[in-house]
């Protein structure tokens, strides 16, 4: 056997699994959004070209599950990175003693390691109007009860901040462990110079770590897209469709209740070409600000 | 290697020399009178040498599975649990097989009340047999009435009234009423107040006119006991469960939940409740008809020896015997038979003022959604717009009635094509 032969050979099982789980199931969706298929009809599916791709766009609750997924990523993103960048340095600079330091970090790894739909399940027990733990403490200085997730306009927010509860606080462990790596000579140099805490932020440590947290930025970006489970346990869209994201759109078209299987399909695919423009676009504009 | 060639070989003759055990695969909810019936199992397959596997999904899952089974020709099951809403869709597609052609003749099909076998019928021929059907009742809390020296409501007013005068949160709330989305959440508790009110889903055309003056009143009163309710996304079982745990007043839902509510373990309420049919609008009294039931699934039993096992364990789960045991275990409301509804167990079981709800609630109950395949979508689309009203109600921000059923009518006139 050749080398080159052999390279290949040892190349057939990853793309074996590849076409099994990717390539093949990709490509069976491309072909379904291309054609006619409703689960409620029995005659055979037809090919309409684009049809199902042009209709999503004079779909008025296409168009509003694609905002509510925009508004639900830029939300927990921006959110959790706040987060990560106001306690992380907070406790980095008021926290000495190494042991309690450890446990702050392991106190907020702790929300990210409880499974999505557990985490779900708590926050919506906590939310409730009338058992909730949070209406509770409101009824302590006589508010509410409030109603969060069954509120039109309070639902997505109150979603988000579950998000941003789980995740912020992960990304506040790991922002913890990149500020330790700072070099000390800078900051001492820096604190020589007279440098509050303030400016030593903003001109030194920000600076430094901005650049090692991009890739953070994009993990949360990846996971904010797949939030499926967490919103189908919290509202399942509701109220009404004001948190109603295009995965969970698509699922209630196609398998959910309405079985428009080519329909939904149709808006996967959207959803994947739009997540690979929209990651590409923020991973060059991210890379040349890094370079400059 | 040779060893393990040797062992796969023996596995493999040995497996096909076997007797062929036949098994019927049945797509169900899980429903609590199934447990007591799945316990009888062992007793059908002693019998027939049939081998029963049940695989259960909740409502919602359990028509997108069934449906899903039968449209791609998967056919993984025998035996589907279908209902009022989906069986035109099914029977329309030929996923369905006549279900008198393999019920055995000496399970007596004409033994179900005749009204239940119609609603699973589709042009007149039966799909379905009936496993249980159900209707309003209005339940109450005959202790709060006293105290606070209110009487029974029978008209929509009254009924406010009452809700209105007990209403008394965190405490006690008026009522709960379904308001999660979906077409056989809210739109299906909805329903009823539509044609009391005297409005209807479709004209006698066909097209949909759900958003006529007399349905946006029936919103309107709706929302009403939506805003006197725990929460503005009840599902049933929230409703019942606040119910049963002395949190709410007076409510109008399905007979069925009879069962829990006079249970002890499950409820505070046995002896403080008062029954009646559903309070009358404008245009009487009305209630909701459901009727589930079991057919045998076109794709899934594809040969003769399948349907006729699906058809055998039909007849066994749904037999006169069955039924009765179903009555003594607690669960006598989930039943079809006329005969089960006469018996001597059946009136031992229930208070007589209850089973005198019953008799009158048979005399109001009609088919208040429309038998159309695109029903369930058009029910949902209807969903959503009654919970963003409900929602925004609660939650005290502005909302329009007119132009959300506006909104569904017009969504209902693209989803049938017209």
């Amino acid at each position: 056997m050749s080398r080159r032969s052999f390279f290949y050979v040892f190349l057939i099982p990853t793309f074996v699994v590849l076409f099994a789980f990717a390539l093949y199931p990709l490509s069976t969706a491309i072909y379904y959004s291309l054609h006619d298929w409703d689960l409620r009809r029995a005659d055979p599916m037809t090919f309409i070209g684009l049809g199902n791709y042009l209709g999503m766009f004079q779909d008025a609750r296409f168009l509003n599950s694609l905002r509510v997924s925009g508004l639900f990523l830029v939300g927990t993103v921006v959110g959790s990175m706040l987060v990560a960048f106001v306690v992380a340095p907070f406790v980095h600079e008021t926290v000495r003693s190494a042991t309690v330091r450890s446990l702050c970090l392991f106190a907020f790894i702790l929300p990210a390691v409880l499974p999505r739909v557990g985490a779900a399940y708590m926050w919506r027990l906590m939310y409730d109007p009338s058992i909730g733990v949070i209406n509770y403490l409101f009824s302590l200085v006589n508010l509410g009860p409030f109603i969060f997730l069954q509120n039109p306009r309070l639902a997505l927010p109150s979603i988000v901040v579950i998000d941003v509860w789980q995740w912020g606080f992960l990304l506040t462990a790991l922002v913890m462990i990149l500020l330790r790596e700072v070099p000390t000579e800078v900051i001492e140099a820096a604190r020589l110079d007279g440098a509050s805490t303030l400016e030593l932020y903003l001109r030194i440590m920000y600076p430094l770590i901005l650049p090692l947290s991009v890739p953070l930025v994009f993990v949360k970006m990846m996971e904010s897209l797949r939030s499926f489970d967490f919103i189908f346990v919290l509202t399942a869209g509701g109220p009404g469709t004001a948190t109603e994201t295009l995965d969970m759109y698509a699922y209630w078209q196609g398998l959910g209740t309405a079985g428009r299987v080519s329909y939904a399909a149709a808006m996967s695919i959207f959803m994947l070409i739009l997540s690979i423009v929209f990651v590409t676009i923020a991973w060059k504009a991210l890379r040349r600000w890094h370079e400059s | 290697m040779r060893k393990l060639t040797i062992i796969a070989l023996v596995v493999l003759f040995a497996g096909a020399h076997a007797q062929p055990q036949q098994v019927v695969e049945v797509l169900a909810q899980p429903r609590p009178e199934w447990e007591v019936m799945e316990r009888l199992f062992p007793e059908f397959e002693r019998e027939t040498g049939i081998r029963v596997d049940i695989t259960y999904f909740a409502e919602l899952e359990r028509r997108s599975r069934s449906r899903l089974d039968a449209a791609s020709g998967a056919g993984q099951f025998h035996v589907y649990y279908i209902d009022e809403a989906n069986i035109a869709e099914f029977a329309a597609n030929d996923w369905l097989v006549p279900i008198r052609d393999y019920y055995p003749e000496e399970y007596d099909f004409d033994g179900f009340a005749q009204a239940l076998v119609d609603v699973l019928s589709y042009d007149g021929t039966p799909y379905a047999a009936p496993i249980t059907k159900e209707g309003d009742i209005m339940f109450y809390r005959q202790d709060l009435l006293d105290e606070h020296g209110l009487a029974a409501p029978t008209t929509l007013d009254e009924y406010l009234e009452v809700v209105r005068t007990l209403h008394d949160p965190p405490r006690l709330y008026g009522t709960g009423t379904r308001g999660l989305r979906g077409s056989g959440m809210n739109v299906w508790r909805f329903s009823p107040y539509l044609h009391a009110f005297g409005g209807r889903y479709f004209d006698d055309e066909g097209n949909p006119v759900f958003n006529s003056p007399e349905a946006v009143e029936a919103v309107e009163y709706y929302i009403e006991l939506v805003l006197h309710s725990p929460s503005p996304t009840m599902s049933w079982s929230d409703v019942m469960d606040a119910f049963a745990a002395g949190r709410i007043g007076i409510v109008t839902f399905a007979d069925l939940k009879m069962d829990t509510l006079q249970d002890p373990e499950r409820s505070i309420l046995p002896g403080l409740m008062g029954f009646d049919i559903p309070p009358a609008g404008p245009e009487g009294s009305v209630s909701n008809t459901s009727v589930h039931g079991l057919a045998i699934s076109a794709p899934g039993a594809a040969t003769e020896a399948e349907r006729e096992a699906a058809g055998r364990f039909i007849a066994w789960f749904t037999s006169q015997e069955n039924e009765l045991r179903k009555v003594t275990a607690g669960w006598g409301l989930t039943n079809a038979r006329t005969a089960t509804f006469e018996s001597d167990e059946f009136e031992a079981a229930y208070p007589a003022e209850f089973a005198e709800a019953m008799s009158g609630m048979l005399e109001v109950q009609r088919l208040t959604i429309a038998q159309i395949p695109q029903w369930g979508e058009i029910g949902d689309y209807l969903g959503i717009r009654l919970e963003e009203l409900f929602t925004a109600a609660y939650s005290g921000q502005p909302y329009d009635v007119q132009a959300a059923l506006d909104d569904a009518v017009e969504h209902a006139r693209q989803a049938l094509g017209r």
